[in-house]
């Protein structure tokens, strides 16, 4: 019963909103609107697992006194200190402070959060230019050539230079005709993995909730 | 009445899908291996996982940003398969594998892949609660974090198998600085160009899926593996009789 049950609630869970998509019937369309209002409702109680998970974490580190316990106290500080900030700014109000434009909780997302992503995300182009550099050491080949070459017919192709207008309908060609048959590959690709990953799920044979 | 063969044309894939998936299945049970090209993400999986404890280390897996909720769900499945066999392989070690996630529905699951792994080795009391961690809910912030763990947290092979896109690259550059072997794999178009130039094996799109029939080999994977591969020969014809008749103007 132990293994019979999940199994089963999983299975007929996975069938009826499969039917929902493929069959047009109310009731089915239905018991799928409540079953997607319960994932979200677990999904909120899941962001509360994550928090409580993020306090072990950080906390066994700072008792354990590892390498850059210092980190782990400013996590767990900034997690209480905006807790705090957001709970104080919504209490009593129609909106989250969060989205207000006028409250701390927003300037600490915009001056913090979003400038923080903003670095990050300006480090990626160093870090694969870097790397693309690294190429010809690292897998040398044919491969690794036709690689250079693409990425410095895609940057120098985007130049708004008259000596460049030849290399511009090449990067244009290559977008749209390779580069897209490419990615067009992997996602039909993706799909078709998903659909077997979801023939288990529904067969019982994948059970990601057996103990 | 397009939607209603679009309806009809998925209702026939599933069930084409199921019949070849029990028909290799069985087949499998029965002896049927079919060959398989060389990976070298999962060829070199044990070794990668071996190296790492045998250096006192442990590995990293991170499964990026992707849910249990959504049209994802198949590559966190993916992805989970991927983690069973790591974390199996990292019981005769002294710690535990990290896995690290930006989504908090995934976090219960992953946790209870590792602890479950533990449990049919018969070897609980080794489960590290802090194995599974949640350590930001944004993928740009989950690749900031992980870099510090890859650098201060004993890890000796990198693998990132999720719905990683760009940001897949600050992860990379975290595990080429501490010179220790990486495994990338991502469904997403816009992580292939990082994965490429920075990792030592890269999983490229429908590769991800195929961890069992590669790693466990059990008759169920290799029926998997099987049906992919027919259900993309079909598809391979249909486009190719799509384009002669489209060339030939028999379709508008």
């Amino acid at each position: 019963m132990k293994y019979v049950l999940p199994a089963a609630v999983a299975i007929g869970i996975g069938l009826v909103v499969l039917a929902s998509y493929l069959v047009p019937n109310p009731l089915l369309f239905s018991i799928r609107l409540a079953l997607t209002d319960w994932a979200a409702i677990l999904a909120a109680l899941a962001v509360l697992i994550g928090i409580f998970n993020l306090l072990l974490v950080n906390s066994r580190r700072i008792q354990s006194g590892g390498k850059g316990w210092v980190y782990n106290l400013v996590t767990i500080l900034a997690l209480f200190f905006t807790l705090a900030i957001g709970v104080y700014e919504s209490f009593g109000q129609s909106s989250s402070a969060l989205y207000r434009s006028d409250t701390i909780t927003m300037a600490l997302y915009r001056g913090v959060i979003v400038a923080a992503l903003a670095t990050l995300t300006g480090l990626i182009a160093i870090f694969l230019i870097i790397s693309a550099a690294r190429l010809p050491r690292s897998k040398p080949g044919i491969w690794a050539a036709l690689f250079l070459g693409a990425a410095l017919v895609a940057l120098v192709g985007w130049l708004p230079f008259q000596f460049a207008a030849p290399l511009n309908s090449f990067r244009q060609w290559v977008l749209t005709v390779p580069a897209t048959a490419g990615a067009r590959g992997i996602i039909i690709g993706v799909a078709l993995g998903t659909l077997v990953i979801g023939i288990r799920v529904l067969t019982g044979v994948e059970r990601p909730y057996k103990d | 009445m397009p939607e209603l063969i679009q309806d009809f044309a998925g209702l026939f894939i599933i069930i084409l899908g199921v019949l070849l998936f029990f028909v290799f299945t069985i087949l499998a049970r029965r002896g049927f291996r079919p060959t398989l090209r060389p990976l070298s993400g999962y060829d070199t999986m044990h070794m990668q996982v071996g190296q790492a404890i045998e250096s006192g280390g442990r590995v990293h897996l991170s499964l990026g940003p992707n849910n249990i909720i959504d049209e994802k769900t198949g590559v966190t499945l993916a992805a989970m398969s991927i983690l069973d066999i790591v974390a199996e392989e990292s019981i005769i070690g002294d710690l535990s594998p990290v896995a690290t996630t930006s989504d908090a529905t995934a976090l219960p699951v992953i946790g209870d892949t590792i602890r479950r792994t533990y449990k049919r080795k018969d070897v609980l009391d080794k489960y590290d609660t802090k194995a599974a961690r949640l350590v930001a809910f944004d993928p740009y912030a989950l690749a900031g974090s992980a870099m510090s763990i890859i650098a201060d947290d004993d890890v000796r092979a990198n693998v990132l198998v999720g719905s990683f896109g760009p940001e897949v690259a600050l992860m990379a550059e975290a595990g080429l600085r501490n010179q220790i072997p990486q495994t990338i794999g991502s469904d997403q178009v816009d992580c292939q160009a990082a994965a490429y130039s920075m990792a030592d094996h890269i999983l490229i799109g429908e590769e991800l899926f195929v961890a069992g029939a590669y790693l466990r080999q059990t008759p169920s994977d290799i029926g998997s593996l099987a049906t992919q591969d027919v259900l993309r020969w079909i598809i391979v014809g249909l486009i190719a009789f799509n384009v002669v008749l489209q060339t030939m103007g028999l379709l508008s």
